[in-house]
């Protein structure tokens, strides 16, 4: 039964008792005026004016506060919950044989949902992406094509618009994309899941069911019953290795291994040296697998590096009985001498962090820091050395201070700067050092930071994410927020940035305040593993940082390539993210304050020194200038390999060589080369299982000679063989976390209550204006009139 | 008491109200009422834990005891450190909290909120063994000491013979003593604090005391501590002590410092 409630309101925005106010007081006011300046009248020549002041007095009121009748009728309709099917595509399934129970799964969901008179269905296929699928129709390559990726996933895409099938299966990736796709606000939304729960990539459940919750968003796996137990899996995933090492330096070699069944077997876990030809490999050290290991577990090797040059590593893992090679893997390691590193730190807001930056680098002679600091309408540049120089100028650019020296500087530092800061030229100039020259760059925000007014620059191509206004899902509060932000500035005499819960850069407390209300720098899996936390000579990984940021900059998007090394502590958004960008590296961090990182430990552990020099030589790692650049890590026998190689300097004569398995000699490949001559594809048809070999020869003389290494596996054809089979505990975890449960093909009857949808008020608001006639102003202009007229012929002022 | 010389009603009541007006109008009073402000301010909150106004760095005093007994005058004329904040933020992108912070010296959890702490009085500072620890683990740890010497005593601590320098000399041991590996000099005009940001030729402005110069400690080609005899912070709170001149000056040199301390 709809309410239906009236009030009156003011539209001029006043209240009710500033109406009666103002006719009180006029009242009052026209009474006296008429009751002792014109006493001498006669009673009723007084009441009548009297009456024409109060009429017209009152009806300019009228139209000054605006009344309004509003009535508002609330009634209660029935919202059709959203239902949405999402069927597996990926070749998992069809490797177990379960593709034709999964067909029957889909006709059983269709009748059931036909039986529930739910008229509206979105429909999805998963696999390798998210697509939409229209019943009936199995068009991938058509539908891939309309599909944008998130990430790269090692040419899953690229085998799918070549027609190869969609074959992965990256469950979690397509859940993700499925709540972006969902709107906010809608709570009730069922999804019913025909899935095996494999997922090649192997994001964690509670990543991937998190957005899920948020958009209210249950799931509803739908149990297949032919798929069974999955096969074991004895698999080095990766190995990490640092990029660039000093001859004679002690570093680690991490391989990533999966295992999974198999029963308790004892294996062995071999690092090997390969000579050139890839032939005679030499064993530097075994050790041994936890055993029953299930699951992934990260192994770490100490290998101290004698030979300058191309250091071929491969991993092996064995059987301990048969000496059966089970797996194995690749990585090239470059150890080049090390010289002088110089940092150009430009700070465009003075705090404290550089003052730490400097003291850090202090103890270690191979990096010099010279400094550009904004001193009001002043621009000072401090050297390595402590002198100061600086300018008075107006309108100084800051990098002017360094105009011709400017090239000189290994990695660049832009600390709590204002993208503005940066003329158009000069980031022109940035770009091209760091993609062409190799240099370094870290953007690192601070209040200072617009970050909002990188979005659409040139310096913004350098940084490894992505600021883009338009992703935000709070553009209102963010107008509201500039606007609350300008206030701020005028109130506290700021020029700069600041606090908003929903805007990009949100402060919590400033400096100075209880350490209780700061956040943490958290690490995740690639950053604990990074060359820039793991200590380079003592062998350890770096603490984790305290609680050290008070702000953070929020960022729309991770570019496809880069590395999220550090997030906040609640995971959701990365803080610290490094990317290859051309020759050069580039790095961002989100957050300032982590001088409280040095200020909080003793003065003899050295975290926040270790992690500032580690990051500075990471990104001044230019040794490998030239790059061979492969579309995956790992290829399948069958796969035609897309290799790009990007050249420092131009050459119509570099050569690249490839030696694939069953070849002892690399073979040249024919090179497709950019117009601007430096970049180059190639491709590789890679048919035999083994190691392929991929050898860039810049074809340059003297010092810019320079022979680039990549080593790729190949496996046979059988990794989502490995995969097939129902991960159930996946998907019950999956339907935990979102509300759902799993559910048999004759189960699905016991969600038909959920489907009947939720009733919501309904508010209609109409609103009959009692102000805006002509006739009101029409009576008002003839009691003036009238009155007028009135106190001529009585002669009254 | 004849009639002439009675002082009437309205008369009275006028000088009463211009005497009042002078009382809280002059800069004596409201300095007064303005530094025990802040103390208390600083005493409600709890030390260390006055939360921000929202700018981008702070200034600390260090609470320290002295040989002076009860009161230790380690907190003397706050609105000296107010009016250098302001000089900092008025010509520089260093926005510097307006809020007059305190860490005590025998806590260092206190002390490491603050990249640079300024410690200033009167009277002979008395740190205890502790209390060195904590000092020396702060400036390692890459926090900066800014030490200046209140010079007037007039609480019996000098001799009368003008050697009012105690709490220099003192300083001056105990920073030898808590950085034995550091360096102690006198540091030369041509040194960057003096060209920082003002360029100051002859070195520290000295308002009174002792002109010892500025000594400084310097670890591993790091300056830090700053330890100057001459009492510019008493040239921030006010014009009237020593001339708009050397008020100026020494506004100056506390930028320098500050400054300085940020960027090296």
């Amino acid at each position: 039964m709809p309410e239906t409630t009236q009030q009156i309101v003011l539209e001029s925005g006043l209240a009710w008792w500033h109406l009666a106010a103002a006719v009180g007081v006029g009242v009052v006011v026209v009474v006296q005026s008429y009751a002792w300046l014109v006493s001498s009248l006669a009673w009723r020549k007084r009441a009548a004016l009297i009456g024409l002041r109060l009429g017209w007095t009152l009806l300019l009121l009228w139209c000054v506060f605006q009344p309004a009748i509003e009535r508002t009728t609330t009634e209660e309709v029935r919202r059709e919950p959203r239902v949405m099917v999402a069927v597996d595509r990926s070749a998992s399934i069809t490797l177990a044989n379960a593709a034709e129970e999964r067909e029957g799964a889909v006709d059983a969901i269709d009748a059931f949902l036909e039986a529930a008179e739910i008229d509206h269905v979105e429909r999805y296929a998963i696999g390798a992406n998210l697509r939409p699928w229209a019943e009936g129709s199995h068009d991938v390559e058509s539908a891939a094509r309309a599909v944008v990726s998130v990430t790269p996933n090692d040419g899953a895409e690229a085998d799918a618009a070549a027609g190869k099938g969609d074959e992965r299966s990256n469950l979690m990736r397509n859940l993700a994309q499925l709540a972006d796709r969902s709107p906010e606000g809608q709570d009730d939304t069922v999804l019913l899941l025909v899935s095996d729960g494999q997922d090649t990539e192997e994001t964690p459940v509670a990543e991937a069911s998190r957005p899920l919750s948020e958009r209210g968003i249950s799931v509803f796996p739908v149990r297949l019953e032919a798929l069974s137990e999955p096969p074991p899996i004895v698999r080095i995933e990766t190995m990490v290795v640092p990029e660039s090492v000093r001859p004679k330096q002690t570093a680690e070699i991490g391989m990533q291994v999966r295992l999974r069944g198999g029963g308790k077997r004892e294996l062995l876990a071999i690092l090997e040296e390969l000579p050139a030809d890839l032939g005679g490999a030499v064993e530097l050290v075994r050790q041994p697998v936890p055993v029953g290991l299930d699951g992934t577990a990260q192994l770490a090797f100490d290998h101290r590096f004698e030979r300058i040059g191309v250091n071929r590593l491969r991993g092996r893992l064995v059987d301990a009985a048969t000496s059966e090679t089970l797996s194995e893997a690749f990585a090239v390691v470059n150890v080049a001498v090390k010289s002088t590193v110089r940092v150009l730190y430009v700070q465009g807001a003075l705090g404290w962090e550089f003052r730490h930056f400097r003291q850090a680098m202090a103890d270690n002679p191979a990096i010099r820091v010279d400094a550009i600091s904004r001193l009001g309408r002043r621009a000072i540049l401090t050297q390595a050395d402590g002198q100061v120089q600086g300018t008075r100028r107006e309108g100084t650019r800051l990098l002017g201070l360094v105009e011709d020296s400017l090239d000189r500087y290994d990695v660049i530092v832009l600390g709590d700067l204002d993208p503005g800061e940066v003329r158009a030229e000069d980031e022109q100039r940035l770009l091209a050092m760091v993609r062409e020259q190799g240099v370094g760059v870290l953007f690192f925000s601070g209040n200072h930071t617009r970050a909002t007014r990188l979005s659409g620059t040139l310096l913004e191509q350098l940084l490894p994410v992505q600021i883009d206004p338009k992703v935000d899902r709070t553009a209102a509060i963010d107008r509201e927020a500039a606007e609350f932000v300008d206030s701020m500035d005028r109130r506290f005499r700021m020029s700069r940035e600041p606090i908003f819960s929903g805007n990009r850069l949100r402060r919590q407390q400033a400096e100075g305040g209880p350490l209780a209300n700061l956040s943490a720098l958290t690490l995740t899996r690639a950053g604990l593993a990074s060359p820039i936390w793991r200590d380079a000579d003592a062998q350890v990984t770096i603490d984790a940082p305290p609680a050290t940021y008070l702000h953070y900059t929020r960022v729309a998007r991770v570019k496809p390539g880069a590395t999220v090394l550090g997030v906040t502590e609640s995971g959701s958004e990365p803080l610290l993210v490094i990317q290859d960008i051309g020759s050069g590296r580039s790095a961002f961090l989100g957050v300032d304050g982590l001088w409280r990182w040095r200020m909080a430990t003793d003065s003899h552990e050295r975290g926040y020194d270790r992690f500032w020099q580690q990051l500075i030589e990471y990104l001044a790692a230019r040794t490998v200038r030239d790059a061979v650049q492969l579309d995956r890590y790992v290829y399948e026998t069958g796969d035609v390999a897309r290799v790009t190689i990007r050249l420092d300097r131009g050459s119509g004569a570099s050569t690249l060589r490839v030696q694939v398995p069953g070849q002892t000699e690399p073979r040249e490949v024919p090179l497709t080369w950019s117009a601007d001559g430096a970049q180059a594809t190639a491709e590789v048809p890679l048919a035999q299982p083994g190691s392929v070999r991929f050898i860039l020869d810049n074809g340059l003389a003297g010092r810019a000679a320079g022979v680039t290494e990549r080593i790729a596996a190949v496996r046979s054809r059988s990794l989502e063989a490995e995969y097939a089979g129902a991960n159930d505990r996946v998907l019950e975890r999956l339907a935990s976390a979102t509300g759902g449960m799993i559910l048999g093909v004759d189960e699905l009857d016991s969600i038909r209550s959920l489907l009947q949808g939720a009733t919501v008020e309904h508010q209609v608001v109409e609103r009959a204006t009692l102000w805006r006639w002509p006739w009101l102003i029409g009576v008002m202009l003839m009691m003036y009139v009238a009155e007028l007229v009135l106190r001529q012929k009585q002669r009254l002022s | 008491m004849s009639g002439r010389n009675r002082v009437s009603r309205r008369e009275f009541v006028r000088h009463v109200a211009i005497g009042g007006s002078w009382f809280f109008t002059s800069p004596m009073t409201s300095k007064v009422f303005a530094d025990q402000g802040l103390i208390r301010q600083a005493e409600r909150a709890g030390y260390g834990e006055i939360p921000d106004q929202g700018a981008l760095a702070s200034w600390a005093r260090l609470r320290f005891r002295t040989d002076a007994g009860e009161n230790d005058y380690w907190d003397v004329h706050p609105q000296g450190d107010l009016k250098l904040i302001r000089a900092i933020n008025k010509d520089v992108t260093a926005q510097v909290s307006n809020v007059w912070n305190v860490a005590d010296v025998g806590n260092l959890d206190e002390m490491v909120r603050f990249p640079m702490l300024f410690m200033h009085s009167e009277a002979t500072p008395g740190l205890n063994d502790q209390e060195k620890l904590n000092l020396r683990e702060y400036m390692l740890r890459g926090g900066f000491l800014y030490a200046e010497d209140c010079v007037m005593g007039e609480f019996g601590h000098h001799s009368g013979k003008g050697d009012w320098d105690f709490f220099f000399r003192k300083m001056s041991d105990v920073l030898r003593e808590i950085v034995p590996e550091a360096t102690w000099e006198r540091l030369p005009l041509d040194h960057p604090i003096f060209k920082m940001f003002y360029h100051l030729p002859k070195g520290q402005p000295h308002m009174q005391g002792q002109p010892h110069g500025a000594w400084g400690l310097t670890y591993k080609g790091r300056l830090m501590a700053y330890l100057s005899p001459s009492d510019a912070h008493c040239g921030w709170t006010s014009a009237q002590w020593f001339g708009v001149r050397k008020s100026r000056d020494a506004l100056k040199m506390g930028v320098n410092i500050y400054l300085y301390a940020m960027t090296h």
